[in-house]
């Protein structure tokens, strides 16, 4: 896996965002860990992109690096042809209200101590020129999200995990954004109520229009929510496609070792298992950084990094020696 | 050792856990009662809240301070309530062992991995520093560590999050438990990390003969590594039965809920899930009658007056509930309530289940 | 990830639930709290009551004499009321303690917000100072400062000045680089509110409480700080009096009048417990707020 390239992007005129040769590296006291290197990926109106990967992958450095935060070392990240790479700060902060998010834990994401009406309002504050900034606006979305507008007054302890998801989802929503990044949203939930926001952001995206980019370590929870998924590993992409053809024929031997690792799946035949333990990101491996533990890696792999080409229509891999598409 | 006494590994009757808040008496464990065959593996299922872990912790009394108990528990026959001090001592290091979810509970930080190792085998079994270092040695290439003997020499925070628990694994083997407590041992965990620690637990479980509980918030890391699964829902529980009779046969409308609500990868994307609507019942001021019944797509009038006990079902199932899944008593609750458009408890049906959380 | 799941759920277990008003040890908070208001009501206002005196005025009559009707706490060496020295004095301790930590947390506290907010060079300056200032032993510099200007009240206050400077900016800034961190201020950039307001609106509203403790904790120290100075005669230099300077002086002739050291002693002991004792429940109720989330 851990492969580059920039085949896979669409030349579809609805391509929002379009991420090429991304690269975010952190300087630490031990060297430059490489979080995310040469990754590519567009999103196009109206879609969902799950992005999928175990702790460590870089999905959600990538996904924050698009909007900015971190500021990715090198490459381009195109939002509506505008390269946001190149803008200044307050050209950026200009376009943030196009790109909202969501993150992971409910709780540590609404400031303690503001009202629910003043945190999902606070877009509006900023940005009250945008847009029609109303009581009504904020009203109509926190009954879209299920929270009564009679607790508008409240502060977020007084709500459940799953209240105060709906809560962030309602502030990202009220600047009318074209694109949410959903990081984690659901990790932190039970399932019953996990279920529930998962429904809400699908409703939500058909409701107002956006599009999704949903992070997750989740596979079942990627593949219900997302048109495409791009499975990560160590900062490269490993396989994109669509969800469904993802999940019924995963080709990268990565992707087929996290299938067959879903608790309570039922495994049928040859499972690929993931082998010794995940490298350093300081000094990642040569070639394919999936190489170390990959069952089909071979000298090619050490030399040379596979880059991302089209196993079946819409369907790619970045691998030397991918598995039969069953 | 004494003599293997007759009889399951494992007998809890009637367990209740009160704490005391400023609130109020708080029951986090309602009446719990099963039982565990020798070398039998059981899965306690429930979500955050439901008391799975208090169970666990009342299993090996180590209740935080506001904490009582009342009810009997019996590991290999013996009350542990009548234990000496001594024997105490013995039941919970040897006879039964501990694994919880993060490692570092269980790890001291600033002591190699050899010494803790070997500590709890010299302690409890009285080896020389010499045999306990070679046990330490074997107890680590038993978990599957590569280069055993030098990671002995290494500290806790050394090791990646799958190894140290791979590392409290071995520590809970070291004086070969009967009875081994995995309190959501692989939730800290990424999936492929969590398949080779529960398979690692699955196969020394057999290996050394020993009875598991295994704690779960996950139906999937029960299923296939469990002989049992039983399903907790607001201290109590709800339903038990051999871990693939739950799945294809369950009788109680939250395990049935809590199945469907979780997204299936052999679903295709975009298929709308069924949350279970509202949310868990304040365990401060429980309802009088099923703790479910708020919450139930089949609750009846008896569901909200009548707490429901455990009856027991052909196939060895067990079930807590009035109008069970998948019987005619049941059948006919949902037919009623779909008709009228809510449940008695006043939860409206619509063809989409949708509440707030 | 479910790290989060099962802490809630251990959180729901243990249920130190938000609004647990009735906790035992809150009347000790209120008996502190009313002593400091009668405290410093009557260091203010004690001029204008009948129970105080001219605290100078000596009197050959009452020369050390125990506590009276008369003279609650006793009499001093030329016959001063020793409860109208500790009222008088006290309100030159407090109001050292007062501009001490005001100047501290505005100071201090601003130094501490700007480092753990804006990072990089403005944290390198400011932990540069934090780490010279702290490492110079305190009560060397203000015996220093004292000793190289004069005993005015205003360079006792610049010497207690620098102690709690550093000390608050510490701890501001290391609460407000946890705040920081908190996912609801990076969402409000991502909304793309501009940093200043974002300092003002989420971190500031979430390190107050931070602060406001130790303003109480600090006010504190520097009573028993001023206090040991006046004890090695570096403090304010008489006629002005501080609590310190009345045990001081009393101690000369401890073994006679033993009241002149202990009763003043007493006073000030439960006014720095008091603060202490607030400042340590307003931490740890905001703190049983937060986790309680």
């Amino acid at each position: 896996m851990a492969g580059s390239g920039t085949a896979h992007l669409r030349d579809d005129p609805d391509v929002l965002i379009r991420v090429e040769n991304m690269v975010v590296e952190f300087s630490i006291p031990g060297g430059t860990v490489h979080a995310v290197s040469d990754v590519s990926f567009d999103l196009v109106e109206g879609e969902t992109l799950g992005i999928v990967g175990e702790s460590g992958c870089g999905k959600s450095t990538t996904a924050r690096a698009v909007i900015q935060l971190p500021k990715p070392t090198s490459g381009t990240v195109s939002y509506q042809g505008r390269d946001l790479t190149a803008l200044g700060n307050e050209e950026m902060r200009k376009i943030r209200p196009d790109v909202q998010m969501i993150f992971q834990d409910p709780i540590s994401s609404l400031n303690p101590r503001r009202t629910v009406h003043d945190i999902i309002s606070e877009g509006l504050r900023v940005w009250g020129g945008r847009g029609v900034w109303s009581e009504e606006r904020i009203e109509e979305l926190m009954e879209a999200v299920g929270i009564d507008p009679r607790y508008s007054e409240r502060k977020p302890h007084q709500f459940s995990g799953g209240q105060c998801q709906r809560i962030s989802i309602a502030r990202a929503l009220v600047l009318d954004p074209k694109v949410i990044i959903c990081d984690e949203p659901v990790s932190a939930l039970d399932v019953s109520v996990q279920a529930q926001i998962l429904n809400l952001l699908e409703d939500m995206k058909e409701r107002y229009g956006v599009s999704l980019i949903f992070i997750s370590h989740d596979l079942s929870v990627v593949k219900n929510v997302s048109d495409r998924v791009m499975v990560m590993y160590m900062g490269k992409v490993c396989e994109i496609a669509q969800s469904d053809e993802l999940f019924d024929h995963p080709v990268h031997h990565y992707t087929r070792a996290l299938m067959s690792a879903i608790p309570g799946a039922q495994v049928t035949g040859q499972a690929d298992l993931l082998e010794g333990e995940l490298p350093s990101a300081i000094e990642p491996p040569s070639g394919c950084r999936f190489r170390t533990r990959c069952p089909k890696a071979t000298e090619h792999c050490r030399v040379e990094e596979p880059q991302v080409r089209e196993v079946s229509p819409g369907h790619w891999v970045a691998c030397h020696f991918p598995h039969e598409r069953d | 050792m004494t003599p293997e006494p007759a009889g399951p590994m494992l007998e809890v009757e009637n367990l209740v856990v009160d704490f005391a808040t400023p609130r109020g008496t708080l029951r986090a464990v309602d009446g719990v009662s099963f039982s565990l065959d020798k070398q039998e593996a059981i899965g306690i299922v429930g979500e955050s809240g439901s008391g799975k872990s208090v169970l666990a912790r009342a299993l090996i009394n180590i209740l935080a301070g506001n904490g009582t108990r009342t009810g009997t528990i019996r590991i290999g026959g013996r009350d542990i309530d009548q234990l000496t001090k001594t024997e105490r001592k013995h039941f919970f290091g040897v006879e039964v062992a501990m694994v919880f979810q993060d490692p570092m509970t269980s790890l001291n930080p600033v002591k190699r991995i050899g010494a803790q190792l070997t500590e709890s085998i010299r302690y409890h079994l009285g080896a020389s520093k010499a045999d306990a270092n070679n046990r330490a040695v074997e107890l680590l290439e038993q978990v599957h560590i590569p280069s055993a003997a030098r990671r002995l020499r290494q500290y806790p925070h050394e090791l990646s999050g799958g190894m140290r628990q791979r590392v409290v694994i071995a520590m809970a083997l070291a004086c070969e438990p009967k009875l081994l407590i995995a309190d959501e041992p692989t939730t800290a965990l990424d999936v492929t990390v969590q398949k080779t620690i529960l398979d690692l637990i699955d196969d020394l479980r057999r290996e050394q003969h020993m009875s598991l509980i295994l704690i779960t918030h996950d139906l999937g890391v029960a299923r296939g590594r469990a002989d049992r699964i039983g399903v907790m829902y607001a201290g109590r529980l709800l339903e038990q039965a051999a871990s693939e009779e739950i799945f294809t046969n369950m009788r109680h409308p939250y395990t049935e809920a809590l199945m469907q609500s979780i997204p299936d990868t052999s679903h295709p994307s975009h298929t709308r899930l069924q949350p279970i609507p509202g949310r868990p019942p304040d365990l401060l001021s429980p309802p009088i009658g099923c703790a479910f019944a708020s919450r139930c797509r089949y609750a009846q009038a008896d569901c909200i007056d009548i707490k429901p006990q455990l009856e027991l079902v052909p196939f060895d199932h067990l079930h807590a509930c009035h109008h069970p899944v998948g019987t005619s008593k049941g059948d006919q609750a949902l037919a009623t309530n779909l008709a009228a458009g809510e449940t008695a408890a006043g939860l409206v049906l619509d063809d989409e289940l949708e509440g707030v959380s | 990830m479910s790290n989060a799941a099962a802490m809630a759920e251990a959180e729901a277990v243990k249920a130190v639930p938000v609004g647990g008003r009735k906790e035992p040890r809150n009347y000790i908070f209120w008996f502190a709290v009313v002593w400091l208001v009668l405290v410093l009501l009557i260091t203010i206002f004690g001029e204008w009551l009948p129970i105080v005196d001219d605290p100078n005025e000596r009197n050959a009559d009452t020369i050390k004499k125990g506590p009276s009707w008369d003279n609650w706490f006793g009499t001093a060496t030329f016959g001063q009321d020793v409860f109208s020295r500790v009222v008088v004095g006290g309100r030159i301790s407090l109001r050292v303690a007062a501009i001490g930590t005001a100047v501290g947390i505005g100071v201090g506290g601003t130094l501490g917000l700007l480092a753990g907010f804006y990072r990089g060079w403005v944290d390198s300056i400011v932990r540069l100072i934090i780490n010279v200032t702290l490492s110079i032993p305190a009560l060397l510099l203000v015996i220093f400062i004292v000793a190289v200007r004069d005993q005015s009240l205003f360079w006792v206050v610049f010497a207690v000045c620098i102690l709690a400077i550093p000390a608050l900016a510490r701890i501001v800034r290391a609460s407000t680089l946890q705040v920081a961190e908190r996912e609801y201020v990076k969402a409000a950039e991502v909304v793309g509110a501009k940093r200043l307001s974002i300092l003002f609106r989420e971190v500031l509203p979430n390190v107050m409480p931070t602060m406001i403790s130790f303003a109480f904790l600090t006010t504190g120290i520097i009573l028993v700080a001023e206090s040991s100075l006046s004890f090695l005669g570096l403090s304010v230099e008489a006629p002005t009096i501080t609590w310190g300077s009345i045990i001081a002086e009393g101690r000369i002739s401890f073994q006679e009048t033993p009241h002149m050291v202990f009763l003043p002693a007493v006073v000030l002991f439960l006014t720095v417990l008091s603060l202490n004792f607030i400042g340590d429940q307003l931490l740890k109720r905001y703190d049983i707020r937060e986790s309680a989330l």
